[in-house]
Parts: structure tokens; sequence; C-alpha cells
């Protein structure tokens, strides 16, 4: 796959974006150690397009999910979509969410010589937690007219269940690639 | 595929998906620096009495903003905690507002109509050489691949379960479910290059 066709590219951001979207559409599972918040799967699929897709065709990924969900698709979890979404207190995750799969993917990029499992939970986690996070938390504070403090306070709620997501997208890619190695585009 | 399009007909389903875009830009712009709460709840009110202006349950669709309560309430607790209760309120208000007012456009246009606009929208590029017509195909492939999705991971579970496989650990089938869908988004790939590719046949 040194050097894919322009459809098979389209062919396999378009995957993605409709990964995430469908993993959006799972049922939400609640998680005993964060206090039984309800967590949603959809941001595994950010770090799972930025890890396997690299930097930018993962980034290219979720910006056409966002443009889908900005139609009138109800595909952000909890069947949430429209341009309202854009409007509400979660903007700053949707604006991360490509920065997350760019971050993602240029690490991964970047640890192209080390074994895939650590550098894909390494790079999904400062992708998707640390960069995400920035975001999300600034988004809130301005949304929300509050300090980034307080906006920070929410997000350790989420921060065991985003951990477990990062465990799971290093899994996935490991064993992907496994199985099929050339689907690990950032390391083609 | 579900929409959050609400087939109607009304003053504002007539009006073209570019200039509602624009509309809903410039309230937009024009609502976020005001800060006077009476100013914004009769904003609220007008906002309303649009939903009101749609028809019969017409206003039953601004239920969108209810699943949002916990973080108004979060939003008051923490300006009432910094001794401003107002300000909490005024950021509520105004977060329903441009919630309601983008909902408006997104219950009143076609998703295909939205996207028609996008594609003027960004006839310039055309003019540098490049083509909307990829952003067009993906959007399309996108929708389609999530039922084709759902599909397959409902295949994998099938046979697990065939095999007698344990349903709690049935969580172990994304790895097969993804690797046959990106098996498929290959043969995609070669079936739209064989067929002429994005350009089409010219």
């Amino acid at each position: 796959m040194s050097n894919p066709s322009t459809e098979r590219t389209i062919a396999q951001i378009a995957l993605y974006a409709a990964l995430i979207a469908a993993l959006g559409l799972l049922p939400k599972f609640a998680i005993p150690i964060a206090g039984g918040i309800p967590i949603t799967a959809q941001s595994l699929g950010v770090m799972l397009a930025g890890v396997m897709l690299g930097p930018v065709r993962g980034a290219i990924a979720l910006l056409l999910f966002l443009l889908v969900v900005a139609l009138g698709l109800p595909l952000l979890a909890g069947g949430r979509g429209g341009i309202g979404v854009f409007m509400g207190p979660s903007v700053g995750f949707l604006v991360g969410f490509p920065f997350a799969a760019f971050t993602c993917g240029l690490i991964m990029k970047l640890l192209k010589n080390s074994p895939v499992l650590p550098a894909a939970w390494f790079s999904a986690a400062v992708g998707g937690i640390a960069i995400l996070y920035v975001f999300g938390i600034a988004g809130m504070a301005w949304k929300m007219d509050t300090t980034v403090m307080q906006a920070a306070s929410v997000m350790v709620v989420f921060l065991p269940g985003d951990m477990l997501k990062v465990l799971l997208a290093g899994l996935i890619a490991q064993t992907v690639w496994r199985g099929m190695p050339q689907a690990l585009i950032s390391r083609a | 595929m579900i929409s959050l399009y609400r087939p109607a007909s009304s003053w504002l389903h007539n009006h073209r998906a570019g200039h509602k875009l624009l509309a809903l830009c410039f309230v937009s712009i024009f609502i976020f620096p005001l800060t006077s709460l009476a100013l914004l709840l009769s904003l609220l009110m007008l906002c309303a009495s649009m939903y009101l202006s749609l028809g019969k349950d017409g206003l039953a669709e601004m239920r969108v903003v209810v699943p949002l309560w916990p973080w108004f309430l979060m939003m008051l607790a923490f300006h009432w905690y910094s001794g401003e209760p107002v300000a909490g309120l005024v950021a509520v208000v105004k977060m329903v507002l441009m919630i309601l007012l983008a909902n408006l456009l997104t219950l009143s246009t076609r998703q295909s109509d939205l996207l028609s606009a996008l594609q003027q929208g960004l006839t310039p590029i055309t003019w540098l050489g490049f083509s909307t017509r990829p952003l067009a195909l993906s959007v399309s492939l996108m929708i389609r691949y999530i039922p084709v999705l759902v599909l397959l991971l409902g295949q994998h579970r099938q046979a697990w379960r065939a095999r007698g496989g344990a349903e709690r650990r049935k969580w172990l089938l994304v790895v097969p479910a993804l690797i046959g869908a990106l098996r498929l988004a290959d043969h995609v790939g070669e079936s739209l290059t064989a067929r002429g590719g994005v350009s089409g046949f010219r």
C-alpha cells in the first residue's frame, strides 16, 4: 500500500468515519469505578482513526464525521446531531476530534520503529486524552462561562473510561496489525 | 437512514438551505456578545414562537435541549458557587437559544440540500482546480457504510453464537469485524477505480 489510489483512500476514510458513528450507536455502558457515569465508545473511534490511518487521513476522517453530523444525522453518542451540537457545551470535544486523531497518527508515525502495542497506547493516550481534553475543557470553560479549573474538574469522572478506551485502542491496533499489517497505514 | 430532518411544509422549509445557513451565522454572531438576561429571554420567546409557527407539534421539537439538563444544572451550580447566579442564568439561556436556533435549520432542511449548499459555497476552490466531488462521494459512502458496519458486526456475532461463544466476551469480535470492514473498504476502493474513479467516466 505504498501508493494507494485516491479511491482507496476515500473508501478508508469514509469507513473510519462510519466506524466512529457506529460506535456512537452502541448502547452506553456504565463503568463502576467511575461512579456509574455512562461512557460511550465514540472517542475510541477517534483514537483508532488516528492510530490506524495516520495523521492526515485520520484528521480528514474526523472532519468528514463532523460534517455529516452537521448535515443533520444524529450520529453523536446519545443520538445527537445537527448544527445545534456545535452550540452546546461539548463543542470543544467536537473541534478537538480532528486534532486528537492527528496527534494519535503523528505520534504513531514518529514511533514507527517501536512495537505496535506500546506505541499505540502512548499515541492514543496523548491524542485521545491529553489533546482532546485540552480542547474539550477550553470549550466547556468558554461555553459554560466558568473557569478552566471548574471545567477540568468535570472531566475527572470521564478519565477512567477514557483510560479503558486507550487500553482497548492499543489492543485492537496490535491485533489488527497481526492479522492485516497493511491496515496500519500509519506504519506503511 | 435516520435523520433529524422533519418533513413538513412551513415557511421555514421554503427558504433555501444556503440562506438559512448564512442567517444562522449572522444571528449567532449577533447573540454571542449579549449579556442582558431580559434581552436573551425575549429572544428565546421569539425563537419559541418560530417553533410554534412550524405547525402542530412544532413546539415539541424544542425538546432537543432537554437531555442537556445536567450541563445546565452544572453551569448554574458553578456560577452560584462563584457568587454570580445571574451570569449562570445568562449562560444557560444563551446556550439554549443558540441550540434551538441551530436546530430550526436542521429540522427544516434536507441533508442533500445542505450538502449542495455547501458544495455551492465551495465553488471558489473549483476555480483553483480542486473538485468538490470527492467530498460528496465521501459523505454518501460514509452514510452507506454505517448500516453495513452494523450488519457486519451482527453477522460476526451470529457466527460466534453458533460456535457456542460466550455472550459476555462478544466484544472480542470487534477486531475480526474491523478487519472484515477494512477488506470491504479495499474492495470498495478498487471498484470505484474500476468504475472511473472519483471523477467518474469522462
